[in-house]
């Protein structure tokens, strides 16, 4: 599904280099978590992936779908079915949730040859995909995230996830600022939306979130390049010992 | 002089020897009109008050000073033909009974022409007529004088509650480069209550391109009485090429609330001066608008809030949105005099620039001389928020789309302010059109 070989970023116009050759391959259903320090440039991946502007791709390359990824605008990634769940997701004052996703979900289902949701069925839909995140279905009302808690932001972030039924969903820090409540919520709503067509990538720094959903790889970014693949159990030997040891390994490799 | 003197030799030719038949109260204000508008002259380009508007840019045509005399079939603005509520409709800025839909007499307002109303009242009307705000003469209200001779007069009398929205339009028929100069005089007695909309859209006998040519010199007067409420709305949507001059003086007594929402949608040339005296204790002002400054447009806002009275409030929002090569001026004055205190004022001028040549001048002017008073302001201008653009595009919704909406989101909370429905709608329905017609360059366009 998705093929990321020997990716190099630097920030736009001449700026340093985040993404030093990463190679990542993710096979549809497939769920990998990708832990690393900050700065390690797992927030670039998350952005390069899903198209945001401010980047420079210098080389390497990313196939989505059998397709060149940077061939395609943000907005046409998200109709092919990437989705980002930002980490700081964005207040639309003026821009409310029904309108806001009304024309999301209308424009991923054109552009898969899906009829447009009769008024009725986007109500029921919106209210359904609502409960499982936990929100309270009077948001249809109100202005994208603004006025939301940190807590409900993110939730409205799954919330959209669920709506938009995405083949590869990138969760970036998805779990910061949650409390213990919430990222159960959040995570069983995660777990409730597992397909084998639908693949996750999972950006966190803790390793808590994957208590709750378990991920089938553990990728570390360390240096904008992975230096360790491994099961779940990684999470937990990063979470007992830090990052430390494997940035050592990563300089002696280097060298 | 070059200029003036076209205005001026018109306006002889129309006026001289009582040609409309017209009492002799109208030939006097007719002459102070002309009086001050040969001392004042246009505005030359140095002057403070027009420094970002250099109107005679605009005043260069030979213009025809009189309409069609005989408008035959008219088309309504497709509002007040759909509107249930009530409506008064002028055409060529003279009262049409015939065309309008008006209050039963169970209800005290009378809406007659401003030449009957002067006959029958001469002194009583001549005095509301001559009255400005001080500080808010200009050339343009002189000349809208000078060439008085009819208009529109709506009196609500005391304790008068309208119980629906009245809407005024104005109907221009006449050559392709067709001065107009309408005259509104509304009075609302004491303890009085009303909706009026003031709306100027592109209707016409011949279809939009009609009005291409035209300058309208506007000129509305509206005097709300101790403790009533008027709730007031401008609607500019002429069409492309059209240029306004629009003078509103309004003037409060004690414990009045008045609100007005401007609404500026196309035209070549806007430039309104809109005056606010809340002369009496109590009184609440509000002023809101917007403006879609698209390709080719100047908009050029300025108002004066004089506030002469303690204990009142005034609030003001404008929100505009600058296209391509358009200019638009914001100049907000808020006079707090001596006697002032306890005074409660507040503006904001927000803007969206769409383009690199894109202007705005935004200058609030606060002028405080009481000592106890709350006074505030705040003006930005800026672009279309890029992680904003990002976020809608990351859910799938095009470029072009996610611009819109956002354009559309920023001036809701000034639509939100409408509290007539069915004109709200109206509205946001023109907003859109105005912004699928926006071909824009984002300075964000990455692409």
């Amino acid at each position: 599904m998705l093929e990321i070989t020997d990716l190099h970023v630097c920030v736009e116009d001449g700026g340093t280099e985040i993404l030093k050759g990463l190679s990542l391959s993710v096979k549809a259903g497939e769920v990998h978590a990708i832990m690393g320090p900050n700065g390690s440039g797992k927030s670039t991946l998350a952005s390069v992936l899903a198209g945001r502007s401010g980047y420079e791709v210098t080389s390497g390359s990313v196939v989505y779908k059998g397709v060149d990824l940077f061939e395609l605008e943000a907005d046409e990634r998200a109709r092919e079915g990437i989705f980002l769940a930002f980490q700081y997701p964005v207040e639309l004052p003026g821009v409310s949730m029904s309108n806001f996703l009304r024309q999301a979900v209308n424009s991923v289902r054109k552009h898969r040859g899906e009829d447009k949701l009769s008024a009725m069925e986007f109500l029921k839909m919106m209210k359904d995909r609502a409960a499982l995140v936990g929100l309270d279905p009077s948001l249809k009302q109100r202005a994208v995230n603004e006025g939301f808690s940190g807590g409900e932001k993110k939730r409205n972030e799954i919330f959209q996830l669920a709506m938009l039924e995405p083949t590869l969903a990138i969760l970036d820090e998805t779990d910061s600022g949650l409390d213990i409540d919430a990222l159960r919520i959040v995570s069983e709503g995660v777990n409730d939306l597992r397909r084998p067509d639908r693949s996750f990538l999972i950006i966190t720094h803790y390793q808590r979130l994957l208590n709750h959903i378990t991920p089938d790889f553990v990728h570390v970014l360390v240096d904008g390049r992975i230096v360790q693949s491994g099961s779940k159990d990684l999470a937990l030997k990063l979470e007992e010992q830090g990052y430390d040891w494997l940035k050592e390994e990563s300089v002696e490799s280097v060298n | 002089m070059v200029m003036e003197k076209r205005f001026i030799a018109a306006q002889q030719v129309l006026h001289t020897n009582g040609r409309n038949g017209s009492a002799g109260i109208i030939e006097s204000l007719r002459a102070n009109g002309l009086a001050s508008f040969i001392s004042a002259g246009f505005p030359l380009p140095r002057e403070e008050q027009w420094k970002y508007t250099p109107v005679r840019k605009w005043l260069r045509d030979d213009f025809q000073f009189t309409g069609t005399s005989d408008p035959g079939d008219v088309q309504l603005p497709e509002l007040i033909s759909s509107t249930k509520d009530y409506t008064v409709v002028c055409v060529n800025g003279v009262f049409k009974p015939e065309l309008s839909r008006l209050p039963g007499s169970e209800l005290a307002i009378t809406v007659t022409s401003l030449q009957a109303a002067l006959h029958d009242e001469p002194d009583l009307i001549s005095g509301y007529l001559r009255r400005t705000n001080p500080g808010a003469e200009n050339p343009f209200l002189s000349l809208n004088m000078a060439f008085l001779s009819d208009g529109l007069y709506i009196h609500i009398l005391a304790d008068t509650i309208l119980d629906k929205p009245l809407y005024i339009t104005d109907i221009v028929m006449g050559p392709e480069l067709f001065f107009h100069q309408p005259r509104i005089l509304i009075v609302a007695e004491n303890r009085s209550q009303a909706t009026i909309i003031e709306l100027r859209d592109r209707a016409g006998h011949r279809g939009a391109a009609h009005n291409a040519g035209i300058f309208e010199n506007t000129v509305t007067q509206i005097h709300v009485s101790a403790s009533s409420n008027i709730d007031y709305y401008h609607v500019y949507d002429r069409g492309a090429g059209a240029r306004l001059v629009r003078t509103l003086n309004v003037y409060q007594e004690r414990d009045t609330t008045f609100s007005t929402n401007e609404v500026t949608l196309s035209g070549s040339l806007v430039r309104k001066n809109l005056n606010f005296l809340p002369d009496g204790e109590g009184c609440q002002t509000q002023l809101n608008g917007f403006y879609l400054a698209g390709s080719g447009m100047h908009v050029d806002i300025h108002t004066l809030v004089d506030h002469a009275e303690p204990h009142c409030n005034s609030k003001e929002l404008f929100k505009g949105i600058i296209d391509n090569n358009a200019t638009a001026v914001f100049n907000g004055r808020v006079l707090v005099r001596q006697d002032a205190q306890q005074t409660n004022a507040y503006q904001s001028n927000r803007n969206v620039l769409l383009s690199k040549s894109a202007h705005m001048y935004s200058k609030p002017e606060l002028e405080i001389y009481a000592d106890d008073v709350k006074c505030s302001h705040g003006a930005t201008t800026g672009q279309l928020d890029d992680e904003a653009l990002f976020y809608l595009r990351s859910r799938g919704i095009s470029f072009p789309t996610a611009r819109r909406m956002l354009l559309e989101a920023f001036v809701s909370d000034v639509c939100a302010l409408i509290r007539v429905e069915e004109l709200r709608l109206n509205v946001e329905e023109r907003v859109s059109t105005a912004l699928a017609g926006m071909h824009i360059k984002l300075l964000s366009d990455g692409r």
